[in-house]
Order: structure tokens, then C-alpha cells, then sequence
């Protein structure tokens, strides 16, 4: 009797869960902004979109990308080009805001963390504007979307509520004025648009950024029938370690030149060549302000 | 406790033996293999380190860390430009054993692989005969660039 009443309240519990469907939203009214498609161009490589969405060396630009090996399966970044079909041509902005930032598709229904809309949504609304005026600008390309290779899509797909529900925070992050505009910008890149902290930051078992070890580093699974990738802590703490002052941080943002003489490469190479390397200097100087100073908290 | 402590020195004891015959069985040939692979491993891992050495020297200068120095740089380049050509032979096929950071890939792709040491000769070659310190810091990014490239395809990076 005393068991049933626990798997009744569980159940109840549950449902409950899936009623929240995915927790809070932020709205974006696309209609408010003009969406500037020459800055959009330069969100896009802010936000690192061609790393995932493109096949590596002579891919079609943003026509889906290579396999990412995850715990929970193998994902591969959809055709995002302006195809009606097998794009995203046919979306409206509010459909595209909707995904960007709280991960949800009127298409598939919510979508998984793979695609970082947990640091997306800290974008900017006029980032997101630009954004989405530069893709509709990308050319089409009708490669079908290659389905992800995971274990019971429609099981993951259902459990995609309740986990955003729990681990999706759609707050954009509030500027913080005893910080310098460097430093802030630094970490809306850092945390938010650039997603740096999704793969210097460690996860959980749920797959969930552990935030109190942040940019602590963090691992990659298995890539090309080897072993799996480490990806370094870049805390204040552990650049000086190795010995990163800002020139060395800048030169390795420009060059993927370390203090110690190594190269970077591995995924750090693809986001030197698909993202870091289009960036301003001012930018670059903003993500090195807020890595050298540490986040205030 | 004696009797646990027992077990283990047994266990420890007949590890060592099972470890003793099966290093003996192979003998011959495992040490030559083995000593082929440290060789091929050692001399790998010293041409990237001297390669490593040139770019940290030069790198220095261009942060501004050391003295801008055109005779070092140009040494730097040459160093690599002479070593490049030699980076297809350092990766017989199979050598990714153990800490070994090389992919797999760089024996599917050995085309790929090759074409990108091509190219770190030539712009290596390119900051030997730089004549001053702006064309050092392009031919050097370039140079660098070309690290890069390589290791972003064929190499796994552990830190």
C-alpha cells in the first residue's frame, strides 16, 4: 500500500515535470529590430555556427556538419542553409529566435543541448536579429540533414522537457557595472554567444554544465578511432600556470601559438580557423580581460 | 588480515611470473619492434620539440617579450624548413601506440598529411629570407599557421 502511494507521487511528480514543457521561455520580437545581415555575418562567426554545421575542409558552408561524439550518442549539425526543405528557409524569425535561444524547434520539438542554446540564450536580441538576417542571406544547399545516431530518439527527444525544464536558464546575463565594458564584453562571449565555457567547462552526468567548476576544462569523447580529447582548464589560475600572459593569449587566439611553443589543434584547432580568427581585436582583447581577471563570483 | 595479505603476495607473485614468461616468449622480435617504434617515437617527438623551441623563440620577440632579433628568426625558419621534408618518415604507418598523439586519419588521408608538411617547408622557407621584423611577423603567423593546420586534423590533443 505504502509502496504504491510512493509510485503514485512519483508518477505525479513526473507529470508534473512534463507539464513545465521546458520551462520558461524568453521572447524575442524579431519585428522590433532590422536585422543587419553585414553584422550578421560577423554574430555568426562570434557564435561559431560553421564549426558544427559545416563539413570541415570544403564542406558547403552551414549545409550540415561532421559527427560530434557525445556520452549520449553521435549528433550531426544539421543543414541550416536557406533551403526551403532541407534549410531553414522556410522558418520565420520567431521560429529561428525560439531555437537560438530556448532550444526549442516548431519543427522537431525541443532540441538537444548539443546545440549550446543553454549559452545562446544569453545573446543579445539585436545579435540574434543579425544573425538571422545574415543566415537567410547564406546560399541553399538541399543536402538532406543527416539523422543523430543515438539509442531512442524518441525517448530522448520526450526527456528534452523535463531536463530544460530543471537545466535551461534563459536569463540573458546581466551586465555587471563594477566591470569594465572589456570584461563584460569579454563574458558575453566567453559565457554566453561564444560558448567557450561549453567545452571548458565540466558535465555532469546529466549532461548538465557543472557551474561551479567553471572553465575548469572539461573532456571530448573519442574522435577518428582514438583516444578522447582533454580540454584544458583556462581559469585565471591555470593560464598563468602555463604561462599565458595577454600577448601570449593573443597570439594564441590569433596564431594557436602557446606560451610553451606547442600549436594548438584538435577541436581548439577548428575554433581557431572557424571562429577566433574572424574576430576583432577589440574582441579578442575583451575575451582575454575577462579570462585573465576571473568571473566575479 | 594475514590470510588477505597472504593472497596478495601470491596474486603479485604470480603476476610478475605471467608478466616474466610472456615478455620472454616474444623476445626477439618484440624487442626489435619495440626499440624500432622508441626510435621512430624519440626522433618524432625531437623534431616537434625543435620545431616547438623556434617558435617559442620567435614568438617571444613578436610579443615583444625579447629583442626583436632578424638573425634568430631567420634561423628559426631555416630550422623548420630544413626538418619539414623529414615529418613524412617520422609516421610510419601504425606508429600511434600508447601516449602517441598522432590519428589514425594521417595514414587514411597519408595525401593530405604530406601536402600539409609541403606546406610548412615552404612557409617556413619564407621566414628564413624575411628582411625585417614586419615580414617576420607575417611569415611567422603564416608559418604557424601551418602547425596548426596539421594538428588540427591529425593530432590529438591531450592538454
Amino acid at each position: 500500500m505504502r509502496n504504491l502511494l510512493f509510485v503514485l507521487a512519483g508518477l505525479g511528480l513526473l507529470t508534473a515535470a512534463w507539464l513545465f514543457l521546458g520551462g520558461p521561455r524568453r521572447a524575442i520580437d524579431m519585428t522590433a529590430y532590422e536585422g543587419d545581415a553585414m553584422r550578421g555575418a560577423y554574430v555568426a562567426r562570434l557564435a561559431g555556427c560553421v564549426t558544427c554545421h559545416t563539413v570541415p575542409e570544403g564542406g558547403a558552408m552551414l549545409a550540415g556538419g561532421a559527427p560530434l561524439a557525445t556520452p549520449f550518442g553521435t549528433f550531426y549539425g544539421p543543414n541550416i542553409t536557406s533551403d526551403p526543405v532541407h534549410g531553414i528557409g522556410s522558418w520565420t524569425g520567431s521560429e529561428f529566435a525560439d531555437a537560438l535561444v530556448n532550444g526549442h524547434s516548431a519543427r522537431t520539438g525541443h532540441l538537444y543541448p548539443v546545440f549550446p542554446y543553454t549559452s545562446y540564450s544569453k545573446m543579445t536580441s539585436p545579435d540574434v536579429a543579425d544573425l538571422w538576417a545574415w543566415l537567410q542571406t547564406v546560399e541553399a544547399n538541399n543536402t538532406p540533414s543527416r539523422p543523430h545516431d543515438i539509442s531512442n530518439p524518441f525517448l530522448a527527444r520526450a526527456l528534452m522537457a523535463p531536463w530544460k525544464t530543471l537545466f535551461h536558464d534563459v536569463q540573458e546575463l546581466a551586465a555587471m557595472p563594477e566591470q569594465s565594458p572589456a570584461w563584460n564584453r569579454g563574458r558575453y562571449i566567453v559565457d554566453g554567444i561564444g560558448h567557450c565555457t561549453e567545452c571548458h567547462t565540466p558535465r555532469g552526468s546529466l549532461g548538465v554544465l557543472d557551474r561551479r567548476r567553471h572553465l575548469e576544462g572539461g573532456t571530448l569523447p573519442p574522435k577518428g578511432g582514438s583516444k578522447g580529447e582533454k580540454i584544458p582548464a583556462i581559469t585565471a589560475e591555470a593560464l598563468a600556470k602555463r604561462g599565458y600572459a595577454r600577448a601570449d593569449l593573443l597570439m594564441a587566439f590569433r596564431y594557436g601559438l602557446a606560451p610553451d611553443g606547442d600549436v594548438l589543434g584538435g577541436s581548439m584547432g577548428e575554433v581557431l580557423s572557424d571562429q577566433l580568427e574572424h574576430l576583432s581585436a577589440d574582441d579578442l582583447e575583451a575575451i582575454a580581460t575577462y579570462l585573465l581577471s576571473g568571473p566575479a563570483n | 588480515m594475514p590470510k588477505r595479505q597472504f593472497r596478495k603476495t601470491a596474486f603479485t607473485a604470480l603476476a610478475l611470473v605471467a608478466a616474466l614468461a610472456v615478455s620472454q616468449t616474444g623476445l626477439a622480435d618484440a624487442d626489435h619492434d619495440h626499440s624500432a617504434h622508441e626510435g621512430i617515437y624519440k626522433e618524432r617527438a625531437d623534431t616537434m620539440k625543435s620545431f616547438g623551441g623556434a617558435a617559442k623563440t620567435t614568438g617571444a620577440m613578436l610579443k615583444g617579450k625579447t629583442p626583436f632579433d632578424l638573425a634568430k628568426a631567420r634561423a628559426a625558419g631555416q630550422l623548420v624548413a630544413d626538418k619539414a621534408s623529414t615529418i613524412p618518415a617520422l609516421f610510419p604507418e601504425g606508429t600511434n601506440a600508447g601516449e602517441s598523439e598522432a590519428l589514425p586519419i594521417i595514414w587514411q588521408d597519408w595525401e593530405g598529411f604530406t601536402a600539409a608538411a609541403k606546406l610548412l617547408g615552404e612557409r617556413a622557407g619564407v621566414l628564413a629570407a624575411a628582411e625585417d621584423q614586419a615580414a617576420v611577423g607575417a611569415a611567422f603567423g603564416a608559418m604557424i599557421k601551418a602547425c596548426g593546420g596539421c594538428h588540427k586534423t591529425y593530432r590529438l590533443d591531450k592538454d
